[in-house]
């Protein structure tokens, strides 16, 4: 038999919609012959049979959203054999989807996960991936040990088998020990010359504790990664966005004027009110493609450094449930105002709990701004596996020397680079803010780069 | 068992949208690249391979109407064409099956290249697969994959009725963010919007010369 499953269709797809099958149980097919037709999100795609045989199974139904890595057809190719059976349980098990690689655990009970496979329909397996939920960690209530959304809805990690570092749910802590551990390690500290973990000490008054859970401690986990093996410089500067905070002023008093006007539809009452966020990350996008460095990732594997061709730009949201980044993907390649409605758009989203996993991945730079809080200058910690990340503070009215010797007020945004000085040094860092000023300082420069 | 372009869904008149047949028997035949353009002759709703018909298209009125009903290869929401749409479609042979979404950037770059070329520039790829100016659509596509063989369908709106759009098309049941709930009228836009002088002739001439299908032929 072999078990043939969704095989990857392309960067970034995880899952297919069936929309019709061209053959049935029992049907003979041939290499090559189409087996269905599936759809992602804009193609449509005829998957032809890997195999020669039988069709032995077809394991969804039109309308089914199938997987990338699950089974979807069994043929039976001649080597029905158990020695056969054995092999390509072996081969499941080493080829499944990454969020099963990556966890070792007990065996479940046969009877409720037949061949190392977690049985769950397709809509409750994408349902996991938006909740951010391991399904391989869920036990099933279902017939059979199927997981069902109940289940998810009520998973809180309990039930879990030793997890990753950075399963948000795991809080039995004092149980990992004598638990399996996890098959890849995202990371190993222990060795590190004079690195002591201290226990805290007994509180002098009265506490309140509270575990790590969910998003407060993935970021825990991503921060201290990223502070312990990027080491971290910070370069600052001081950016006159005086005469581009004027543009962007009047742009958005005639976007109001429009929206009065009654433009029609809009979700938000001023469609395109842009931020200054939108000028810094339209700027950061068309810098990054004369400073590769600070747009690249460290693979430790192969020891070598990743310049990505392609500039998806993360902006840190604080939300209702913690520090969350949002991705403007292709930055560079869409309009000032498509990438304002796009971060507007997103950080709604975020605030309000419904923004999904794709949205929030896939980034090659971040940039945070504190600025509405308050604050000048701030150390951000680089946004792992990013090479660098973009601080924005206030911006606030200073007095300045400008160029005839005279003190005018300017309005003044501070910024901070942070990069990881394994690809990038001091002086491709200053060079980088350096043009990120001028295209935020002189209009004309910056319409002629964006 | 090869089956059609028709679904198990259909349960009203419908045809394939098989304008581009020779092109794909072609390329399947010669193994190069080819690319096909053309303004589209009538007005006709389009739906994706996998489109529920009844909740994208008013059907009532595209019956009361006459207006015909179609069902191309490849995917994505219902579309409605016109003599005011300029098609553009490219068929190239490809190494297996998968690559979808790297293909399908490279044919938007390919096109939006050549609409630059062509002075229409401004263009820019938003959503799935949208050509769009300052946050209005202005082309959609659809992109098709099977063994060795890559297809991609763009229908330019140039002079579109929009009206008529509206009238046929329901809102789709998925979207792309940038759109954030706005109705077709205030979504779409032809491109002679933002080029008054454009024609869909005009612009069929102009591309004609500057879209040249050879960078696919080597694609992996």
């Amino acid at each position: 038999m072999f078990e043939f499953k969704l095989p990857d269709l392309g960067e970034g797809i995880h899952e297919g919609e069936l929309l019709q099958w061209h053959v049935a149980v029992g049907d003979t097919v041939k290499e090559d012959d189409p087996l269905c037709e599936m759809e992602t999100d804009k193609a449509a795609v005829t998957i032809p049979s890997p195999r020669a045989g039988v069709i032995s199974a077809l394991n969804a139904s039109p309308g089914d959203t199938v997987d990338v890595g699950s089974v979807f057809v069994v043929i039976d190719d001649g080597s029905g054999d158990a020695a056969a059976k054995e092999k390509a349980a072996q081969e499941e098990a080493s080829d499944t989807a990454p969020q099963e690689k990556n966890a070792s655990r007990p065996d479940p009970p046969s009877e409720q996960r037949p061949k190392g496979r977690v049985l769950a329909a397709p809509a409750t397996r994408r349902l996991a991936r938006e909740m951010g939920i391991d399904i391989t960690q869920v036990s099933g209530s279902g017939p059979g040990g199927r997981v069902t959304p109940e289940d998810l809805n009520a998973y809180d990690g309990a039930d879990a088998g030793p997890d990753t570092a950075e399963n948000p749910e795991d809080t039995a802590a004092e149980d990992r020990a004598s638990e399996p551990k996890a098959v890849a390690e995202p990371l190993e500290v222990s060795g590190i010359p004079f690195l002591e973990v201290q226990g805290l000490a007994t509180p002098d008054g009265p506490v309140e504790r509270e575990p790590f859970r969910s998003l407060r401690n993935k970021v825990a986990v991503k921060m201290t990664s990223s502070s312990i093996l990027m080491p971290h410089v910070a370069h600052m500067d001081d950016i006159d966005v005086t005469d581009i905070e004027a543009q962007r002023l009047a742009y958005n008093l005639r976007q109001a004027d429009k929206s009065d006007a009654g433009r029609e539809e809009t979700a938000e009452k001023n469609p395109g009110k842009l931020t200054l966020l939108a000028f810094v990350m339209k700027a950061v996008a068309a810098g990054l493609k004369d400073y590769p460095m600070f747009n690249a990732s460290v693979d430790l594997s192969s020891r070598e450094i990743v310049y990505k061709k392609y500039y998806n730009i993360g902006f840190a949201a604080d939300t209702p449930r913690g520090l969350m980044v949002p991705v403007v993907h292709d930055a560079d390649r869409q309009s000032l105002a498509g990438v304002g409605y796009r971060i507007r758009h997103l950080a709604g989203l975020a605030r309000n709990g419904e923004i999904s996993v794709p949205e929030l991945t896939g980034g090659t730079f971040t940039i945070t701004n504190v600025g509405a809080i308050g604050g000048t200058h701030v150390f951000p910690i680089i946004n792992a596996p990013e090479s660098a990340i973009l601080g924005l503070g206030r911006v606030e009215k200073r007095p300045v020397v400008v160029g005839d010797d005279k003190i005018r007020v300017r309005k003044i945004l501070p910024v901070t680079l942070c990069f990881d000085h394994r690809v990038a040094d001091g002086a491709q860092a200053a060079a980088f803010v350096r043009d990120l000023k001028d295209m935020l300082e002189n209009r004309l420069e910056f319409m002629s780069r964006i | 068992m090869t089956g059609g372009i028709q679904s198990k869904r259909d349960d009203f008149g419908i045809r394939s949208f098989d304008y581009d047949r020779q092109l794909l028997a072609g390329v399947k035949a010669t193994g190069a690249a080819d690319v096909s353009i053309y303004p589209f002759h009538r007005e006709a709703v389009v739906a994706g391979r996998g489109s529920r018909l009844d909740r994208e298209i008013r059907l009532d009125r595209v019956q009361a109407d006459g207006v015909a009903v179609y069902r191309r290869m490849g995917g994505g929401c219902s579309v409605f064409l016109d003599p005011g749409n300029l098609i553009v479609s490219i068929a190239f042979p490809a190494e297996g099956f998968g690559g979808i979404q790297t293909l399908f950037d490279r044919c938007s770059d390919w096109l939006i290249r050549g609409l630059s070329d062509a002075g229409v520039s401004g263009v820019y790829q938003d959503g799935i697969s949208d050509l769009v100016i300052a946050d209005r659509k202005i082309a959609g596509s659809c992109f098709y994959r099977a063994k060795g063989l890559a297809y991609y369908s763009a229908a330019i709106l140039v002079t579109p009725d929009l009206a008529k759009m509206a009238s046929y098309l329901r809102h789709p049941p998925r979207e792309p963010a940038y759109r954030q709930g706005r109705s077709h009228a205030a979504f779409v836009a032809g491109v002679n919007f933002f080029y008054p002088e454009l024609t869909v002739s005009t612009l069929a001439r102009l591309l004609g010369n500057r879209l040249d299908p050879a960078f696919m032929d080597a694609a992996a």
